[in-house]
């Protein structure tokens, strides 16, 4: 045990029990005793200013009341044992009386400041810690909503498949009914294809799945591959939405010191919020640029969607800010985006014109060029 | 007596068995691949389909984009949707609805289904 941890149970042990407490009474009655002991005339202002120390103790141990009874108490000690040995005198009594009950107030009013110290400092570490668990949970939350979208789409794209296997199969039987065996084996041919194709569904599935961890230790990193990870990721549901995905990337990037699922989280963020946005446009591109900039790799993914009000711009990066419908969006992809980027040291930015398009910067500092 | 079907999906296999199967059954049908394409062969024939069976996602103009051009412009035609992930809710907030939803995959008997029950509402035979 350390010595803090055993001075803490020491003083746990004086201030909460039954037994500390009579001790601590004892120690303070002894301390008012010693203080009038005439034998040792030399060592009285010493043993003097220790007794006093020793009442602001015993005012930590016990309570105000109890602090002042027992001072009375050891005064009334204190001058009984002088009387044996000197002649009574009202003015050390009072004196001694008077200094004791200041002393013990001192004590007792440093205590209640110290007590309250102690009381707002737990408070604070209470609430860092329970902000520290919102937002860890605020994280999960918001990935596991883009993970929903994105499951979502995947279960879209495996159905195609399945109604197609569903009528070849059908047309198969009927076709073979009609005496056409050929074009019954065109339809079986068919199915196998199709039966292929959602079992690379599935494969793409299982990777997402795998990548559904919540690393957050960083490592030197290829921004261009995270990229492209995180476009793989989205691959179905840009299709189902119809959007163009366009890369420009100045490769070789130089690395970056992040933790790589963070920032595909990031980035699946602005690729869901971008296919929002060009839902029922004409035009549906969604272009990721990344370059070196100033001893940073910067990072822009631009859609050409109906773009945020001007009014909204400020607040996007807000937690739980959403103009999407109840039901659609948790308003905490963008916040957590933002958090993401500022914990590594990075800025996110957004830039948009209403009926052209948004576009979302994000810059990460590098530490060397790539190799 | 066959219906006049038009069929709206982006997925060619889709087009081609629903296609072989419903003409089987007696229908003519048309095929296109997204929403302008059906709207066009719409308003090539304005009163030249009995039914529309349309996918809900398509590129350029999708399922809920032609129905509601249907509707804007008067076309009573009735409108099946043919879809696998639709938000039922979502859809419920629209304005238009669609005469039918069949979820994909389905089998031909429950098209078979929907559309005898289709007929027998408008009225005509099938």
């Amino acid at each position: 045990m350390s010595m803090p941890a055993r001075a803490r149970r020491l003083l746990a042990f004086l201030r909460h029990s039954a037994a500390g407490r009579r001790l601590s009474a004892v120690a303070m009655l002894a301390a008012y005793c010693l203080l009038f002991v005439p034998t040792w005339p030399i060592f009285r202002e010493v043993i003097g200013a220790f007794s006093y120390l020793l009442t602001l103790a015993v005012a930590f141990l016990l309570s105000p009341w109890e602090t002042v009874l027992f001072a009375l108490a050891g005064l009334a000690a204190s001058t009984y044992l002088y009387s044996l040995f000197l002649p009574f005198s009202w003015g050390i009594t009072a004196a001694s009386g008077l200094i004791g009950l200041i002393v013990c107030g001192l004590g007792i009013a440093v205590r209640k400041i110290w007590d309250r110290f102690r009381a707002q400092q737990a408070a604070l570490a209470d609430a860092n810690a329970r902000l520290l668990d919102a937002q860890a949970a605020l994280v999960q939350s918001a990935k596991l909503a883009a993970m929903g979208e994105l499951a979502a789409g995947v279960g879209h794209e495996i159905n195609q498949p399945l109604s197609i296997i569903g009528m070849a199969a059908e047309e198969a039987a009927a076709t073979l009914k009609e005496g056409r065996p050929d074009a019954a084996k065109e339809a079986l041919a068919l199915i196998a294809k199709q039966v292929e194709r959602a079992g690379a569904i599935i494969a793409h599935l299982k990777a997402m799945a795998r990548r559904n961890d919540f690393g957050t230790a960083k490592v030197e990193t290829d921004l261009a591959k995270v990229i492209r990870d995180s476009i793989e990721f989205a691959t179905y549901p840009m299709k189902n939405h119809g959007v163009e995905v366009r890369l420009e990337l100045a490769e070789p990037l130089p690395c970056v010191l992040c933790a790589p699922v963070m920032i595909e989280q990031v980035l699946t963020n602005l690729y869901l919020n971008a296919m929002d946005a060009m839902e029922n446009r004409p035009s549906k591109v969604l272009t990721i640029r990344a370059r070196k900039d100033n001893g940073s790799v910067r990072v822009e993914v631009a859609d050409t969607g109906s773009g945020i009000a001007e009014g909204h711009l400020a607040r996007v990066f807000d937690p739980f800010f959403t103009t999407k419908p109840v039901g659609r969006g948790t308003g905490l992809g963008l916040s957590v985006a933002h958090r993401i980027v500022m914990g590594h040291g990075g800025t996110i930015s957004v830039a948009s014109k209403a009926d052209q398009g948004t576009t979302f910067t994000i810059t990460l500092p590098y530490i060397r060029a790539a190799t | 007596m066959g219906l006049r079907i038009l069929i709206a999906d982006d997925e060619q296999q889709i087009r081609v068995l629903l296609a072989s199967m419903l003409r089987r059954w007696g229908h003519t049908v048309q095929a296109a691949e997204d929403g302008e394409a059906a709207w066009a062969a719409i308003e090539a024939a304005p009163h030249g389909f009995d039914l529309i069976l349309s996918d809900f996602k398509m590129p350029r103009l999708d399922g809920l984009g032609l129905l509601q051009r249907l509707r804007a412009r008067g076309h009573t035609v009735p409108f099946v949707f043919m879809t696998g992930f639709l938000d039922r809710a979502y859809l419920e907030s629209e304005a238009v609805q669609p005469t039918a939803i069949l979820d994909k995959p389905f089998s031909f008997a429950k098209l078979q289904a929907s559309i005898s029950a289709l007929a027998s509402a408008q009225g005509g035979c099938a």
